[in-house]
């Protein structure tokens, strides 16, 4: 009995050790995911990407004055200067003295024309919800549209009013981003695969290979416990036969 | 083996439940409507600048996101709402100071999975009062939430940076 007990407890030991160091590794490594700054960055290869179902990123352009402002997936690009990140599509951008104004559908970003970012504003600061355009009138005020009312700006872009059907305005016009462009600034944005964090806790839980990932994480579970109760039975025996 | 997985899955979704009720957000004019009973001041802006940009970076241990945060003020009270990342995520925080002091702190916005505790009056009411020293530090001590280190710390920076800037548009 005593033989068989310990035979099995090596085989199932050798079996479960290959798989305990793999979640050792893992377990390690996601316990400094912070530290190791893979909470921040993104996987990019092909591979991960078909495996998180990653589709493939929107790209939307706008151009006011000289400057060219571009969205790739959720990052911000004024040039080709990443400026921040926002998961709502952007909806136009307008030069107002040396400050550049992008809107997104929630957001509105006062950039300097060099890119630093001077405030955002939202719903608090009285724009609409849901932004669709923004454009400069005439007498160069900053208005914004939701589709159905328009909010014109302060000159220091404080408070927002509702305004009546304003006349001659320049509307920002956003289409879709060039392939050479997409490109191009693919490279400088973070990535639209998942975390390393989130690659290593799918792979730490099996999920990353799917069912059978997950069920063989389990049976390495059943494994340890079935090691810790032969062994224990085995010291047991052990010990009363001397 | 079943009564453990049901286990396991029951640990797993209340986990998900608390980690979602840890998010919330509360909009900045409830804020400044409760602050000023209903009639907020006209918002002003305070330009990070100069010497300004250097006190608030010392603060923060970083640059401010931004160049420009606004402000509303009545007489001696100001509200400012400021942002800080605690972990991962920006904390948006309110602060009211009257006289150089904090009157009152709330949290307005929490985006990270934990450390949501901080909203909680037993912490934000250990700031009633605080003013700055000169080291730019908080003259009171405010005592840790269990596992929400990063967050605390960013909301005694907020506190710190709120009262500088209520000394530089005094002074």
């Amino acid at each position: 009995m005593h033989h068989h007990l310990h035979k099995w407890h090596r085989r199932i030991g050798a079996f479960g050790a290959l798989i305990a160091i793999y979640l050792a590794i893992t377990g390690l490594l996601l316990n400094h995911t912070h530290d190791l700054g893979l909470d921040r960055t993104h996987a990019r290869s092909n591979l991960l990407l078909k495996l998180y179902k990653v589709k493939p990123q929107a790209g939307r352009t706008t151009r006011t004055g000289q400057l060219t402002v571009s969205q790739l997936g959720e990052t911000l690009f004024l040039d080709n200067r990443p400026v921040g990140q926002d998961p709502m599509p952007i909806t136009g951008a307008v030069l107002y003295g040396d400050m550049v104004l992008v809107t997104t559908r929630g957001h509105l970003y006062i950039f300097t024309s060099q890119g630093d970012l001077v405030e955002i504003l939202n719903q608090s600061a009285g724009l609409p919800a849901s932004i669709q355009r923004i454009g400069l009138s005439i007498k160069s005020r900053v208005i914004v549209d939701d589709g159905n009312n328009y909010v014109a700006a302060d000159p220091d872009l404080l408070t927002w009013t509702a305004i009546t059907s304003p006349t001659s305005v320049d509307w920002s016009d956003v289409t879709a981003m060039f392939p050479e462009k997409r490109k191009k600034l693919s490279a400088l944005a973070p990535g639209a695969g998942p975390s390393w964090e989130r690659v290593l806790q799918d792979l730490h839980s099996g999920r990353l290979f799917g069912a059978a990932g997950i069920f063989l994480i389990d049976l390495t579970g059943v494994i340890i416990l079935l090691l810790a109760i032969s062994g224990f039975v085995t010291i047991i025996m052990r010990k009363r036969r001397t | 083996m079943i009564p453990a997985l049901l286990l396991f899955m029951y640990l797993s979704a209340t986990m998900d439940r608390l980690m979602a009720d840890q998010q919330f957000e509360v909009p900045t004019e409830e804020f400044l409507a409760q602050a000023f009973s209903g009639q907020a001041p006209k918002p002003t802006v305070l330009w990070l600048t100069g010497t300004l940009k250097d006190e608030v970076g010392a603060i923060l241990d970083h640059k401010y996101p931004s160049l420009r945060v606004r402000y509303w003020r009545q007489d001696q009270r100001f509200a400012w709402a400021l942002e800080e990342i605690g972990k991962d995520r920006p904390i948006t925080a309110g602060f009211i100071i009257n006289n150089n002091r904090l009157e009152d702190v709330q949290v307005l916005a929490f985006r990270e999975t934990r450390g949501g505790e901080i909203r909680f009056e037993s912490f934000t009411r250990q700031f009633d009062n605080a003013s700055l020293k000169p080291s730019g530090q908080l003259d009171t001590r405010i005592d840790g939430v269990s596992g929400a280190t990063l967050s605390v710390n960013a909301m005694r920076k907020l506190a710190a940076m709120a009262l500088l800037l209520t000394q530089h548009v005094v002074k």
